[in-house]
């Protein structure tokens, strides 16, 4: 197009003209070629079409009966038009039945779907096949083949005849428009040279010359009013020009001095700017030096401004921040709440209402407590919005909260405790106390007490002075005092006991502030004190009359006892040859009797003894006391019976009354004597050995009946006996008298025996202090 | 002896066996072939109106003689000629009709009169002549398969050539029947009895 519009007018004109003829000869051709295609294409399926049916039509009879080499005859009458390729008949099996080929070596064309009528241009060729129809009966298929020669022969016909065509026309055409072109080139060509000529010289006083009415005529008369037009500006505005620069040299004036009073004004509004630019640093620093999380929206819940505080107590991410999309940071902060309806709820009421402050409390999911503030923001005294503020209480909370359980638990503890517990301040007011205390005074709640005083109450006069003489000892003194018992009045009006003790309070620099008191009702437990103390003082006084009674009644029955045995025993020397028959043993009987009673006093004094006569306790050796047994008290004893008393070891030495240790050892050894079978000789064997708590443990074995393990519980009580007295001779205070001396000396005794093995006697007694003095004396006793 | 009589008895059974088979197969492959070109002859050949009647009345192939079509009929036995019905009658041997009383006899080669076709079975061999004297006049098409047939007056003779069934025409004998012989069929013909006819077809 670049080169077309470079052209002279001239060449321009021909050039379109040739164009557009070319074109259209070009588009009528091929037009041509395509109808005549078409049209020779149409005539060709025709042909063959009807050809297939003649064909068919033939072939029906050869079908029907089966004779193939009379339709290859027929077929082969299409070697007529050499244009046919091939022609083939296939029976109602669709197996080929006939067949023609013009060349041996054509491909074998079988129709896609037998028993229809097909048209196809398969390859370079023309394929038709069409059933064969007999008597309704579709008996067979035909299909013939067609090459295309005579299309393309057509076709290259056809071209031949649209190229000379188009060679010839435009021949003519070029002739033509040279010469036609003229009558539009000419007048602009000459248009153009005077126009050029103008530029050139500036001189607007030359016309162009006119040569028809056309629109190239009007063009040139235009142009020759332009020029004339121009020729009477070009005056004017030489004297435009000369006014124009008086109005610039005033106006510039004007200018500058309006430019001086800008720059007073820039400077002024820097100063502002630097004003602000501080007030706006100083707004950020509070903002961000605060420990509130601050917000702030506008009126209609635009995002103005917020701290990083803010963003952190929310978790908001800078990105959600900036876009200042309140609703979804609001979504975001609703997730984090226990209770996100009220939150919107609050904003809904303050969005609602722009006067409105607020101050409540956000508790999050997360266990945060935050104080939530909102005012309204005002500029001239105009609400423009409204700042939330965010306080981090959850330490304050959590402290609260502890305060609080702790507060519980302790009022718990003192609601719970038997004492009743109160206390005052340094002017001896009460603070508080708990439930058993407001019981105590008649008070409905513990509460009612603060700011009460002990007259308040309803206990007499003297008994609060005294209780306010105390507790005000007890601050003066600081020190604490314990188990004050004291009475108090009832509110029943009886008088109680209490068991009172009171300490003071501190402050945290360690001045005393108050007291607390506790006490508890102890006047049943007085009673039962008084009362026990009274019984044992009874007791007491019945025990020693007892002791004194059985002393003085031993010992005065003694003294008839001994009459009947010595008048007794002398009556018996007298009458000794004159008694006959029982008189004699009856006598002895009376005599026995009376021995056998005063053995029986002698044993309960020698009890008595024990309770009543207890001398301290001195050191004393064991091996002492068995030696002078066998001398003395047991000597005939142990001749008699032939008694061995073996001592392995030496024996240690005691802390003991010696006169009754003396008595339960030779108790003891007789019992072991006393006990034997008919003509056993008995042997006693005495061993010691340490026990817990610095005692001893003496054992005295000896080898006779032995006591079965249910009775030996019962053998250390007074008067017990396991035999008759034609078996063993007893009296039944042996044993228990060593039970008693035993236990006067803190200590235990025992038996382990078996019947028929013998029997182990044991006690414990307090072990003496010097042993190593003990052991040589019973070397030297040894 | 034992063993004698073992293959006696093997050879006797082979014997039964294979003609049986042979009986059952052949003929009745190449009767179903014959079968089916008595039908096809019915489109090829035209019958005067009279003997046509209107388009309701059938087309009737008779069999007459002891026939060995069999079951031969069945694969075309529903199909329709010219939107005609066609039926098959078979009919006894010429000399067992005579046998039969007066009115049934009548009734009988009335019946034979009536087909549009007659196929005279080998068995009638010997009375082609009193057959054909029967039907003369009655526009019957006669069809057989025995040599000479064409000679002795019939119309159409199945022949075998190739091991494939062909047949020959007395296109005259058609003729004087005023039965028109398309030649369609006359060209597949492979003798042509009736020099005109013959002529025309194959030209």
């Amino acid at each position: 197009m670049t080169i077309l519009r470079n052209m002279t007018i001239k060449y321009k004109l021909m050039t379109i003209v040739i164009s557009a003829c070319t074109a259209g000869l070009v588009v009528a051709g091929v037009a041509f070629l395509g109808w005549e295609q078409n049209t020779i294409r149409n005539n060709m399926v025709r042909v063959l079409t009807t050809r297939a049916a003649i064909n068919g039509e033939s072939c029906k009879a050869a079908l029907t009966f089966q004779d193939n080499k009379d339709a290859e005859k027929t077929l082969q009458t299409l070697h007529v038009d050499p244009s046919m390729m091939s022609g083939t008949i296939y029976n109602s099996k669709n197996e080929l039945f006939a067949a023609y080929h013009r060349d041996a070596n054509n491909v074998k064309v079988t129709p896609s779907e037998f028993k229809k009528t097909e048209i196809a241009f398969v390859g370079d060729s023309l394929v038709v096949s069409a059933p064969i129809i007999l008597d309704n009966d579709i008996i067979g298929t035909i299909c013939l083949q067609s090459d295309l020669q005579m299309v393309h022969e057509s076709l290259k016909r056809g071209i031949q005849i649209i190229i000379a065509v188009i060679f010839i026309s435009l021949l003519a055409v070029f002739i033509v428009s040279s010469r036609l072109q003229k009558v539009i080139s000419d007048p602009i060509t000459n248009l153009a040279e005077v126009a050029k000529g103008i530029s050139g010289k500036k001189d607007y006083s030359a016309r162009a010359l006119k040569q028809g009415d056309d629109e190239i005529g009007l063009l040139i008369d235009a142009f020759n009013e332009m020029l004339e037009q121009i020729q009477k500006r070009d005056s004017e505005l030489i004297v435009a020009k000369q006014g124009l620069e008086v109005k610039v040299e005033e106006r510039t004036a004007e200018l500058s001095k309006a430019n001086e009073q800008m720059a007073g004004e820039i400077t002024e509004r820097r100063k502002v700017q630097s004003e602000i630019t501080q007030l706006l640093s100083l707004h950020s620093a509070t903002l961000e030096s605060t420990a509130d999380g601050i917000f702030v929206v506008d009126l209609s819940g635009k995002v103005v401004s917020y701290n990083q505080k803010f963003l952190q107590l929310w978790q908001i991410s800078e990105s959600l921040a900036e876009t200042k999309d309140n609703e979804k940071i609001l979504s975001s902060v609703l997730e984090q709440l226990v209770r996100p309806e009220e939150y919107v709820a609050e904003v809904k009421r303050l969005h609602a209402n722009p006067l409105a402050q607020s101050l409540d409390i956000l508790e999050f999911k997360d266990g945060r407590v935050y104080e939530r503030c909102s005012q309204p923001q005002r500029i001239d005294n105009k609400v423009v919005g409204r700042v939330w503020s965010f306080r981090d209480i959850t330490d304050r909370k959590q402290a609260e909260r502890a305060l609080k359980e702790s507060k519980q638990m302790l009022q718990i503890v003192m609601d719970n405790v038997p004492q009743s517990i109160f206390w005052k301040d340094r002017n001896l007011t009460y603070l508080g106390c708990n439930s058993n205390f407001a019981k105590n005074t008649g008070l409905a709640k513990p509460s009612d007490i603060v700011g009460k005083t002990d007259y308040d109450l309803m206990w007499k006069k003297e008994e609060s002075d005294s209780y306010r003489e105390c507790d005000k000892k007890v601050m003066d003194s600081d020190t604490p005092q314990y188990h004050i018992i004291e009475s108090q009045q009832q509110v029943d009006g009886k008088q109680a006991w209490l068991d009172t003790s009171k300490i003071p309070l501190h402050d945290s620099n360690g001045k005393v502030v108050g007291i607390l008191g506790a006490y508890e009702d102890i006047t049943e437990r007085k009673k039962a004190e008084e009362e026990m103390e009274r019984l044992n003082r009874e007791l007491e006084d019945a025990n020693q009359q007892m002791k004194n009674f059985v002393y003085i009644a031993s010992h005065d029955l003694r003294e008839p006892l001994r009459k009947i045995t010595s008048f007794g025993s002398i009556l018996e020397q007298s009458l000794k040859d004159k008694l006959t028959g029982d008189d004699s043993e009856n006598l002895r009987f009376m005599i026995e009797g009376a021995k056998r009673m005063n053995s029986m006093i002698e044993g309960l004094l020698v009890y008595s003894r024990v309770s009543s006569k207890t001398q301290p306790a001195q050191l004393v050796d064991l091996n002492e006391i068995v030696k002078q047994l066998r001398e003395l008290e047991l000597s005939v004893l142990l001749q008699e019976k032939q008694v061995a008393v073996e001592i392995p070891q030496p024996l240690p030495f005691v802390s003991a009354d010696p006169v009754q240790i003396r008595q339960l050892i030779q108790n003891l050894i007789a019992n072991g004597i006393k006990y034997q079978p008919k003509g056993n000789i008995p042997r006693i064997t005495i061993t010691s050995k340490p026990a817990a708590n610095g005692m001893v443990r003496i054992e005295i074995t000896d080898n006779g009946i032995g006591i079965k393990p249910e009775y030996q519980g019962a053998i250390f009580t007074m008067f017990k006996r396991l035999h008759t007295r034609n078996e063993y001779e007893g009296t039944g205070i042996g044993l228990a008298v060593c039970k008693k001396i035993v236990e006067r000396h803190n200590g235990q005794i025992g038996i382990e025996s078996q019947e028929g093995k013998g029997a182990t006697f044991w006690f414990t007694i307090a072990a003496a202090q010097k042993p190593v003095v003990a052991e040589t004396e019973v070397k030297v006793n040894a | 002896m034992k063993i004698k009589a073992y293959i006696f008895a093997v050879m006797i059974l082979a014997m039964l066996a294979v003609p049986q088979v042979r009986a059952e197969s052949s003929p009745s492959s190449e009767f179903q072939v014959k079968a089916a070109f008595l039908f096809n002859f019915l489109m090829f050949i035209d019958w005067p109106a009279e003997k046509m009647g209107d388009n309701s009345r059938p087309m009737i192939i008779g069999l007459i003689g002891d026939d060995q079509f069999g079951n031969a009929f069945d694969p075309v036995k529903d199909k329709m000629v010219n939107n005609r019905k066609v039926i098959i009658k078979r009919f006894k041997k010429l000399e067992e009709i005579k046998k039969l009383d007066k009115a049934a006899q009548d009734k009988e080669i009335e019946a034979i009169r009536g087909c549009h076709l007659l196929f005279i079975c080998d068995s009638e061999e010997k009375i082609l002549k009193e057959i054909f004297d029967l039907v003369k006049d009655n526009n019957v098409l006669t069809v057989a398969d025995i040599p000479g047939f064409l000679e002795s007056g019939g119309m159409i003779n199945f022949l075998v050539e190739e091991g494939k069934i062909r047949f020959e025409i007395n296109d005259t004998v058609a003729s004087q029947t005023k039965l028109n012989i398309r030649s369609q069929l006359l060209r597949l013909a492979k003798r042509v009895i009736g020099e005109k006819s013959a002529k025309e077809a194959k030209h």
